[in-house]
């Protein structure tokens, strides 16, 4: 559970860099030690560990005078990372690793975090395809160099099977049932990106159960999903539906990958009719997602615009112009402002504020009001 | 007499309601550094975000235009400009208005295409407050300018979602088309040569072409001298299905045919009472 600790310092991240580096340079080492020992996934990134439900919360401290609870770094929110790690993918925890910093920065530091006024929380997740051993890995949510620890242990094993299509439909599963986040209690939403170059599939009971355990539709329902049965599993639509009524939730295309692209073209259709289109990204590389999840935090938090979003890649993430164009215009096309613009936005409880107890979900002293085209023109 | 001031310190004098959407005002603005100029203003803050879009898109329009104009000069030394940037207003610069909410507020200049602003109509005028309809000749030049319209912006993958008669403008002396609200367009491959997108997108425009003509629910126009037969009539109800995809063929195989029916050459906006 994330929720405790310190924040993911510049420090505390290369203590984990030099211990991998010191063990050889495979980020991913220790998963692949424990699947050849038959040991299975680290409790840690077993999407059955830890009672399934993944869950993020703004820390609370109890104040040694008095009774009262501080808020200490903002509402927790929440960002989750599902990565393909088939065929050609197989990189892609390596690579979000060694970009964590850029990632956490970008959302928590320098000049204009565009996460700043929260405490940001990440979970990482990586799928791969129905007949690998281990179809999902999932983090808890943490915020400090157990996010960095935690991807040692996601499991990669590469394959590309061919078959099609791969499987992060248990990840958006997970994403969209067995998520608690702080930030929803204000209405808000956190943020989950998928990346992949593929097809996915609709849900398979036998490997749901074989990700998630037997007891998986019971954890559905104490989440609050209990229409989710084993005789009434949603579509993929659905599932991306109700991840999309809690989370700013985006695909990224990755192009060319597939090397046809009339394949291409069939992807981003199929993405397209899941997410809807405004939330689907197309890339040709995966070398800038920590500045272009940036930039879509950016524009649905409001703290970046289409004006200043070049300026602010160019000083912050330090891209050349010519780089920063190219990457806004990636991202026009999403819905700007959709967190900005949710009535609570500008009443959510900030770091400091104090609470009766560490469940209550406004600050004392708060008032009570909880809240929360065609568009033609008609002439003169 | 309102007066707002943009970020470069210029003050723009804010006057009568052009159009007012569900969610923007129009307003026609005036300013000492000049242009043919509308106030366009989210009429709450919750449609900011559709004008921040708006601004990004336009601008983008801009450059696209200008590097194709650049090329197209290399390619084709001597011929004519493109001149597709007569199809958006220029995004001066935007603002915020700060009664009721902090709302967001563009400041367009459509100087390329008129010298006043009253001169731009929807094509929704003609029909309803003139009660007239247009000759088929008149009808050629402002489709034709639509579907090349459509070629610069399908290529650019920009999806309109305006097409409407109430939002195609024309001038009428000057012959030139634009839209007038663009906070519906969004950058989309939906539209690219060769999707339903696009053929959606030529169908409304010749739809739009074909109420101004007067014609009935089925397409059939009025007649006219200059229709001695049903070759234009049909050639528009091929377009106004959506089962033409490329809008650079649609306007090449337009042109071809009425170079074929009409003479060449300069012909008045010319209206008929319904």
């Amino acid at each position: 559970m994330g929720g405790w600790g310190n924040t993911l310092s510049d420090q505390a991240y290369k203590n984990v860099y030099d211990d991998v580096q010191s063990k050889g340079g495979s980020v991913t080492a220790k998963a692949e030690e424990r699947r050849q020992q038959g040991l299975g996934l680290h409790e840690l990134v077993d999407p059955q560990g830890f009672g399934k439900i993944r869950i993020s919360v703004g820390p609370r401290v109890k104040q040694k005078k008095g009774k009262l609870f501080k808020l200490t770094r903002g509402v927790g929110l929440l960002f989750e990372f599902l990565l393909d790690t088939t065929g050609s993918n197989r990189d892609r925890v390596a690579e979000a690793f060694i970009a964590l910093p850029k990632t956490y920065k970008l959302l928590t530091k320098g000049n204009l975090p565009v996460a700043g006024r929260y405490d940001a929380q990440i979970i990482n997740a990586s799928f791969g395809d129905r007949r690998d051993q281990y179809i999902l890995s999932r983090t808890q949510a943490e915020m400090d160099e157990r996010i960095a620890e935690q991807m040692r242990y996601m499991n990669v094993e590469g394959q590309g099977w061919g078959d099609g299509a791969e499987d992060p439909q248990y990840g958006l599963f997970a994403a969209a049932y067995l998520t608690k986040t702080d930030v929803s209690r204000y209405g808000l939403k956190h943020y989950h990106f998928t990346a992949t170059d593929d097809h996915g599939r609709e849900l398979d009971l036998n490997n749901l159960v074989r990700v998630f355990g037997d007891d998986v539709f019971e954890k559905v329902a104490e989440n609050g999903y209990d229409k989710i049965t084993e005789k009434k599993l949603p579509k993929l639509k659905q599932v991306v539906a109700d991840l999309q009524k809690n989370a700013h939730a985006f695909m990224f295309h990755i192009l060319g990958n597939q090397r046809n692209t009339d394949y291409d073209k069939r992807v981003a259709e199929y993405w397209a009719e899941v997410y809807g289109a405004e939330r689907v990204i197309t890339i040709t590389t995966a070398e800038y997602l920590a500045e272009l999840q940036a930039l879509v935090v950016g524009l649905t938090e409001g703290v970046i615009t289409l004006e200043t979003a070049e300026q602010y890649l160019v000083d912050e993430a330090e891209l050349t112009k010519a780089q920063a164009k190219a990457l806004v215009k990636q991202v026009a096309h999403i819905p700007l402002r959709a967190q900005a613009d949710l009535p609570n936005f500008n009443k959510i409880p900030k770091a400091g504020d104090l609470f009766e107890t560490k469940e209550d979900v406004w600050p004392v002293g708060s008032d009570d009001s909880k809240d929360d085209d065609d568009d033609e023109i008609n002439w003169s | 007499m309102q007066t707002v001031i943009g970020p470069s310190g210029t003050n723009y004098e804010v006057q009568g309601i052009v159009g007012t959407t569900k969610k923007f005002r129009l307003r026609k603005t005036a300013a000492q550094s000049g242009g043919v100029l509308l106030l366009k203003v989210a009429l709450s803050p919750e449609h900011n975000a559709l004008l921040e879009r708006e601004a990004y898109l336009l601008r983008s329009l801009a450059d696209t235009a200008a590097e194709l104009e650049i090329r197209y000069a290399a390619e084709h030394p001597g011929k004519l400009p493109l001149n597709n940037h007569f199809y958006f207003p220029k995004v001066v610069e935007t603002l915020m208005v700060n009664d009721e909410g902090e709302r967001k507020a563009l400041i367009l200049d459509f100087s390329a295409i008129t010298e006043k602003i009253e001169d731009l109509v929807p094509i929704q005028f003609i029909v309803e407050r003139e009660n007239a309809r247009i000759d088929p000749r008149t009808s050629a030049w402002i489709l034709g300018k639509l579907l090349k319209m459509l070629v610069f912006t399908q290529d650019a993958k920009v999806e309109l979602n305006g097409l409407s008669e109430g939002n195609i403008i024309l001038h009428r002396v000057g012959h030139y088309v634009s839209l007038m609200n663009w906070s519906g367009a969004t950058f989309s491959k939906n539209v690219v040569t060769g999707t339903p997108g696009a053929g959606e997108e030529i169908a409304a425009v010749t739809r739009a072409v074909q109420y101004a003509l007067g014609a009935d629910s089925n397409g059939k126009l009025p007649a006219h001298d200059d229709l001695v037969d049903a070759q234009y009539e049909d050639f528009l109800n091929h377009l106004a299905t959506g089962n033409v995809v490329d809008a650079f063929e649609a306007h090449t195989t337009f042109y071809k045919l009425i170079r074929k029916l009409w003479p060449r050459g300069y012909h008045p906006f010319t209206v008929i009472p319904l």
